[in-house]
């Protein structure tokens, strides 16, 4: 196996095999990635290579830090794509009124939980509407701030926490229901 | 708080998703394109910047040349010795040609004034890599799932736009142009007919939501088509704000901001 240097300078070479090696080891993940903000798997895998392909153009940029940095460079731009491409959709500005949710939410069992599969959570994530699952999926998956995440769908750092609070809350029902139908 | 984030992005931060198989190939080929056409644009915007450029000096050359000495006749069979030389436009790949202006002023006039719009014409066309043509009119055109009846009841149903726009009586016919795609799917909106800001953003989204049509046919093959349709807005339209709101939230943080 190649260095996560030379892989990506290949890749820019235009080197086929090293464009395969570098789909084979994240292609999957971020298609996973996309879907957890588009929540439509066409949708997912047409950005997945949107960004592969805007990474080749761009690994000049790339600076190798270490084991995996690749993969959390890759998963930036990967996100980046996503939000201009929500954008652009003006997906991030309507939310149907019947999913917004009601108060009173009992608090979850976190160690029950624990136990939910990782699809489950995602399909949980992706029933948010669009705007709470972006904010959520960049703040609390991606690790983004509230500054970047305001700065990047063009809201502000206490309306980003606010929806956050709101992404929460219906996180937390959707857990609850889970548990509950599962007799957890 | 922290603990409740924990459960998904552990389990959702390096989660897989299983792609189609054929995927991975289909990845490749569409880079592959690019990359082909990435070079050819290089190489067709460098002739199309330096043929005239070298044509203009050579030509001025020329001129000076043929006022030096009044023997025309020998000048001119100098240059048309390495007529046989054919074609100097470069395959794709060859790149850097245009550095030698003698050497394209030679191809030039022999090849004589039909070769001219041949590296233009293609300059022009790879401005838009891995793209194919897009037809005006074919045999069969593209349709909105449903028909055109279907198509103007989505609009209709769809529409959302803010009370200001009822209030101040602002409404009227946006016309939209996109590309209806082989697989349906429709890209590059653009508004042709204005009205009003808003009612034109709200036009685009309404086009780019819209569900994949079933594309056009010339000879019995799916093409790309491009087509226009009306966005009506009418006062009497604007009920369905009870459907769907703009989420408060936002609007409440977006004062200075507009998106």
């Amino acid at each position: 196996m190649r260095t996560e240097q030379e892989l990506a300078r290949l890749c820019t070479a235009g080197d086929r095999e090293a464009q395969g090696e570098l789909y084979s080891l994240y292609a999957s993940r971020l298609y996973a990635l996309c879907y957890r903000y588009v929540a439509d798997r066409e949708e997912a895998q047409d950005l997945m290579h949107d960004a592969m392909i805007k990474a080749m153009d761009s690994f000049k940029s790339f600076s190798f830090t270490g084991e995996g940095s690749l993969y959390a460079w890759l998963r930036r731009l990967t996100v980046n794509v996503v939000i201009d491409r929500l954008r652009q959709m003006s997906k991030l500005r309507l939310v149907p009124l019947d999913q917004t949710i009601e108060p009173g939410i009992t608090d979850t069992d976190d160690d029950a939980a624990d136990n939910i599969p990782a699809q489950a959570l995602l399909d949980m994530v992706a029933a948010l509407p669009s705007v709470r699952r972006t904010v959520f999926n960049m703040y609390c998956i991606d690790g983004f701030s509230h500054k970047d995440i305001a700065a990047a769908i063009g809201i502000t750092e206490k309306g980003s926490a606010s929806i956050l609070a709101k992404a929460r809350a219906q996180l937390k029902s959707q857990v609850n229901d889970y548990l509950k139908r599962t007799g957890r | 708080m922290k603990d409740f984030d924990d459960i998904f992005k552990q389990r959702l931060e390096g989660y897989e998703m299983k792609l189609p198989d054929t995927d991975r190939d289909a990845f490749l080929n569409r880079q592959a394109t690019r990359e082909r056409f990435a070079r050819r644009r290089r190489t067709y915007l460098s002739i199309a910047v330096g043929l005239p450029a070298a044509a203009a000096i050579i030509m001025a050359l020329a001129f000076t040349i043929s006022l030096l000495s009044k023997q025309d006749d020998v000048t001119v069979d100098s240059t048309q010795t390495p007529a046989g030389q054919e074609q100097v436009i470069p395959a794709q790949g060859n790149e850097g040609i245009c550095t030698d202006g003698a050497v394209e002023w030679v191809t030039l006039t022999l090849d004589g004034d039909d070769d001219w719009g041949k590296p233009m014409e293609n300059a022009q066309l790879s401005e838009s890599p891995g793209e194919e043509d897009v037809f005006m009119v074919v045999d069969e055109s593209p349709e909105f799932p449903g028909g055109t009846s279907a198509l103007m009841g989505y609009l209709r149903d769809n529409m959302v736009v803010p009370d200001s726009c009822r209030e101040n009586n602002i409404q009227g016919r946006v016309l939209v142009t996109f590309i209806v795609e082989k697989d349906g799917s429709i890209t590059k909106p653009v508004v042709v007919k204005s009205v009003h800001p808003i009612l034109d953003a709200e036009a685009l989204r309404l086009v780019s939501a819209m569900p994949k049509w079933k594309p056009g046919r010339q000879n019995g093959e799916v093409q790309r088509v491009k087509y226009t349709i009306p966005v009506n807005f009418r006062k009497d339209y604007y009920k369905n704000l009870a459907d769907t709101i703009i989420e408060e939230d936002i609007m409440a943080s977006t004062k200075d901001k507009t998106f």
